[in-house]
């Protein structure tokens, strides 16, 4: 062992999926610590009240507990899964609560969260990435969130965080259904090739290292 | 509409902003199993998934991991009611021979505690998940550790085996025959914990199957094959 040795004690967040579905509960304590604080701020941006926000993130991890077994490596990182949950099942109690005074917007459902029995497997989709790299991560796609013009990362972020349409964004916004369409569309295109550089990159550096250590 | 104009519309939908109407239309066309689309829709997903998590962190409530540990705890047994099951109606019916069975895997599981702490500070490990034709809530995992040549197997919402039979544990190396293992019995809410050695002659690609037989086990399969997985080609 080398230098590394720091980083390979930590374990990564899919081998704590797996010890999850073996029901380890010590696993998912390391996955709440690791990650509630990131699920509790989408809750809280969505839902703005921090007592439905908790009611989310116990549901988020519980949901996370019954289907680990199912969780799919292929599908993206556990960190990516539980963030799309959290905002999944936020908008759902946000949406119940707009219901109940008069107002509709759409529903999520498993496809959304990336998480789904859909028959058919991705042909190429984001590598997990060990958890210690999330840091550097997180600034890339912040970057090139960032990197969007004011226009498209508000139609984006509209859409992902308050589960508005593209039509009900346009009247929001007040631009054309087909502007707003193509913001958000060419706003995630942006984001996943930023990510699929980075992915590319961060895979070189482990074979690399890997390669280096053995 | 095409794979290509799609593609459009997966990245709509992955982000939530679609008309319902659309949603449908895609839904549909994703769960005719196309692979070009389900690929498009997990790109979009995952960046989702890594813009979300870009949100700086707010510390979480105290007493919520608590309130977490107390509902999982309660999981259990709400979802040994949610699915039963005919091997479990059949097992309810056979109480004694249920309550001995939970014991003798208590005791299983609690020995390999042990074990289990050298076992998983093994870096050499391949992993394969198992599935179920037979019994769809059921799955597990088989963990290989290549430097102490053992497989950690753990099952979950497997229902319990017929009256007079249980579990067999099989290994089966690539294009060769199945070679038995270990026969295990599950608990109450159908998981089971085993350790097993892997004999020399199973390869890397093995695929590791489990059958419901005779009690005592046997020495090649004759019952249905719940759970079934291979071990993924790590050289690739």
């Amino acid at each position: 062992m080398s230098g590394t040795g720091a980083a390979a004690q930590q374990i990564d967040d899919a081998t704590l999926m797996q010890r999850i579905a073996a029901r380890d509960e010590a696993a998912l304590r390391a996955l709440y610590a690791r990650h509630s604080g990131m699920v509790f701020a989408i809750c809280l941006r969505i839902l703005r009240d921090r007592s439905e926000a908790e009611q989310v993130l116990i549901d988020v991890f519980a949901e996370a507990w019954q289907h680990a077994a199912r969780y799919d490596t292929t599908r993206g990182t556990p960190g990516g899964y539980l963030a799309l949950l959290a905002r999944s099942r936020a908008i759902d109690v946000a949406r119940s609560r707009k219901r109940s005074s008069g107002t509709q917007t759409l529903r999520t459902d498993e496809a959304e969260t990336g998480f789904t029995s859909a028959s058919g497997r991705p042909s190429s989709v984001a590598q997990p990435i060990d958890a210690t790299l999330s840091e550097e991560r997180c600034a890339v796609v912040a970057e090139a969130l960032n990197a969007l013009g004011e226009n498209q990362r508000t139609a984006v972020e509209l859409a992902f965080y308050d589960g508005l349409s593209h039509s009900e964004i346009a009247v929001k916004l007040d631009r054309p259904i087909g502007t707003v369409k193509t913001q958000i569309r060419q706003g995630l295109i942006r984001m996943r090739d930023a990510l699929r550089e980075y992915w590319e990159g961060a895979n070189e550096d482990r074979t690399k290292t890997t390669r280096g250590t053995a | 509409m095409t794979c290509a104009e799609r593609k459009d519309l997966l990245f709509l939908y992955a982000a939530g902003a679609l008309e319902s109407g659309e949603g449908e239309a895609l839904r549909a066309h994703l769960a005719s199993g196309c692979p070009t689309c389900a690929g498009s829709l997990a790109e979009a997903q995952a960046a989702l998934g890594q813009m979300a998590q870009t949100v700086p962190p707010i510390e979480a409530p105290g007493g919520a991991l608590e309130k977490l540990m107390t509902r999982i705890a309660s999981d259990g047994s709400s979802e040994m009611k949610r699915a039963p099951s005919p091997f479990r109606i059949a097992f309810l019916s056979s109480l004694a021979a249920a309550a001995a069975a939970v014991a003798i895997t208590s005791g299983v599981i609690l020995y390999q505690t042990r074990d289990a702490r050298t076992f998983w500070q093994s870096r050499n490990m391949n992993i394969a998940t198992l599935t179920s034709d037979t019994q769809p809530v059921a799955s597990g995992q088989v963990w290989w550790d290549k430097d102490t040549r053992q497989w950690r197997v753990t099952v979950v919402n497997l229902a319990p085996p017929p009256p007079g039979q249980e579990y067999e544990l099989w290994f089966i190396p690539h294009g060769g025959k199945p070679m038995p293992s270990k026969t295990f019995v599950v608990n109450k809410n159908g998981s089971a914990t085993i350790m097993v050695d892997v004999p020399e002659e199973v390869g890397p690609l093995a695929v590791a199957a489990i059958t419901n037989e005779p009690i005592g086990g046997v020495s090649a399969p004759t019952g249905s094959v719940h759970l079934k997985g291979q071990f993924p080609d790590l050289t690739k």
